[in-house]
């Protein structure tokens, strides 16, 4: 298989009148989907100027089964998606755009006047409503799929930069495929899968729901955005909606574990409990297993440069609420190797960086050579063949069974509530806030909160600074305390010493 | 006491919100920043318990309690 959307044309065939994506508003079958995206497919590329490889195309629209319609009819025009954030600030959508270069952009009626304070670089801003209706040219859709390879991209996801410019991962067909088969076999998933979608579109555990459902002939349905804000009313969808599995970040399951409500909402159709993302603590797991101890659970890890996922642990055995779980063990036809600092092969029990190997590995950032190659590189322990490994910066080791155990970041990049964040995006938008000298983010990982310090001789209180944030930054990058003072100490090479800052207002408070 | 006024301190005591003239029965909580994400359950467990009310995901999905003045009458709407 070259093209991913192939998948489609498969569900079309073989489940066709079965629903497989349903929103708040309305539900759609495979055969359906497939005619839209055609329509959609067709419009593109008859109006897409030929010249590059590929033309990516932003999707900005919240999410709903239309995006969803919209990814397919991209990939039916042999172009990657781009799955944009309707909230993302202007700024860092302008910066965005800056370096895609999109072919086009797909939006809807709500949301197209936001564009009007863009420079989209000549792409073209079609409305949903428009581009799904019209004739579908099937063979002209056909002909341009036969000469979509594997290695092309089948979408780009815009990820924090700790230089405060959004990276694009850029993901191949071949990734996407191997997943979605890795998905289905592995959790066994058939036509009475039912999954609840959590995830934001542009965020990747979403590849896990979408294209897992397209291979099963499952059905997902996703959740309304304002359900996500009060999550102990989560359980009541899943019962309503008769949802057999879920794959969401673990915050949500913790939230939910923590308000006491799974005691009272049975669940008896839930089966698969997945989750990725960020660290899953046992405590919180243990009230899930407790509760409904029939689930299968399932701890997933990988960073979106990989494809969603590249190794996974079903729970297996019982763990104390302290112990942590493991990451286990590499997804079939992938390689995870742990390098140590001399960039050898780590022994057992010894720290080192993940590194992954396989189809899943991505194409690199989009636009930025230099971020590409300093995370996608020759495996240094190979000196005999071509041989790219993906450094995903995240230390871990292999215990005494063969299975990872995750430790935590190499660097300045966080994980809070799930949303990676690089804490040199808030430092630098920050910066631009009026009267502000330098800014220094720091991450208290007890506490859960990003600590935002400010040079400045002004009083600030920390919701007014949000809100002034909030013009570069994503709200899910919003510091929850602030301290202001108006020169930082220094260390002796007259950089932040963010030691100091760190133990005297966060340590000892 | 009327439900926007037992609301209103509810939020400025348990969220930590000074005397602000921005904080105001129409404010748009989570937008302006006056309640995060986690907060959300906790006003509709505050909720729940002070009127003895069940306020549903269908609620949830069907009435937009984003501010002062909206949640109140979602509640008055449930002890109707």
């Amino acid at each position: 298989m070259n093209s991913t959307v192939i998948l489609l044309d498969r569900a079309a065939e073989k489940y066709g009148d079965k629903i497989g994506y349903e929103d708040e508003w309305e539900s759609i079958s495979f055969s359906q989907l497939r005619e839209r995206a055609m329509i959609i497919g067709t419009k593109l590329l008859k109006d897409i100027k030929p010249g590059r490889t590929v033309s990516p195309v932003i999707v900005y629209m919240p999410k709903s089964v239309k995006c969803i319609v919209s990814y397919m009819g991209v990939l039916y025009s042999g172009n990657p998606y781009v799955p944009i954030d309707n909230n993302m600030p202007l700024i860092r959508l302008q910066k965005i755009i800056n370096n895609l270069k999109p072919g086009a952009i797909i939006t809807d009626k709500e949301h197209i006047g936001n564009l009007d304070e863009i420079d989209l670089g000549g792409a073209k801003a079609y409305l949903y409503e428009d581009i799904s209706k019209g004739e579908a040219d099937i063979s002209l859709i056909k002909e341009k799929i036969q000469g979509v390879i594997d290695t092309d991209p089948i979408y780009i996801m815009y990820t924090s930069g700790s230089t405060g410019e959004p990276k694009g991962g850029v993901i191949p067909h071949r990734g996407v495929i191997d997943y979605a088969k890795w998905v289905v076999e592995t959790f066994s998933f058939d036509e009475d899968t039912v999954m609840a979608s959590q995830a934001p579109f542009y965020f990747d555990n979403s590849v896990f729901e979408i294209y897992g459902c397209l291979m099963c002939g499952g059905r997902l349905v996703l959740i309304p955005e304002v359900l996500m804000k009060f999550s102990l009313k989560l359980p009541e969808f899943l019962e309503e909606h008769k949802i057999n599995t879920i794959f969401w970040v673990p915050t949500v399951l913790i939230n939910i574990a923590n308000s006491g409500v799974l005691s009272k909402h049975k669940l008896p159709h839930l089966k698969i409990v997945a989750f990725c993302g960020e660290v899953m603590p046992n405590k919180q797991l243990n009230i899930w297993r407790s509760e409904h101890p029939d689930c299968l659970y399932a701890n997933l890890y990988g960073p979106m440069e990989i494809t969603d996922v590249c190794s996974y642990y079903i729970v297996d055995r019982p763990f104390e609420d302290s112990d942590p779980l493991p990451i286990g063990k590499a997804c079939k036809n992938t390689r995870i190797i742990i390098l140590n600092e001399e960039n050898q092969i780590a022994e057992i029990g010894e720290p080192g960086e993940i590194c992954v190997i396989g189809s899943g590995v991505g194409l690199g950032y989009w636009g930025d050579a230099e971020a590409t190659d300093r995370a996608f590189v020759q495996n240094p322990v190979n000196p005999y063949f071509n041989e790219r490994i993906y450094r995903t910066g995240d230390l871990a080791y292999i215990d005494e069974e063969g299975l990872i155990m995750f430790l935590g970041r190499m660097d300045s990049q966080i994980k809070l509530r799930g949303n990676r964040i690089e804490l040199g995006e808030i430092e630098k938008a920050a910066a631009c806030i009026d009267n502000v000298g330098r800014a220094c983010a720091i991450f208290h990982a007890e506490q859960e909160e990003i600590v935002l310090f400010l040079e400045t001789a002004e009083e600030f209180v920390l919701r007014k600074i949000n809100m002034e944030l909030l013009r570069y930054i994503p709200r899910y990058m919003l510091p929850q305390r602030l301290v202001t003072m108006e020169k930082f100490p220094h260390t002796a090479n007259d950089k932040i010493d963010r030691i100091t800052l760190r133990k005297k207002y966060i340590e000892e408070k | 006491m009327e439900i926007k006024e037992t609301l209103y301190n509810f939020l400025k005591e348990n969220f930590g919100i000074d005397d602000d003239p921005d904080f105001t029965y129409d404010a748009h909580l989570f937008d302006m920043g006056f309640v995060d994400s986690l907060g959300a359950t906790e006003i509709i467990l505050f909720i729940e318990e002070h009127w003895d009310i069940e306020i549903t995901q269908k609620d949830l999905i069907l009435y937009p309690m984003n501010t002062i003045e909206e949640i109140a009458e979602v509640i008055e709407r449930k002890l109707g």
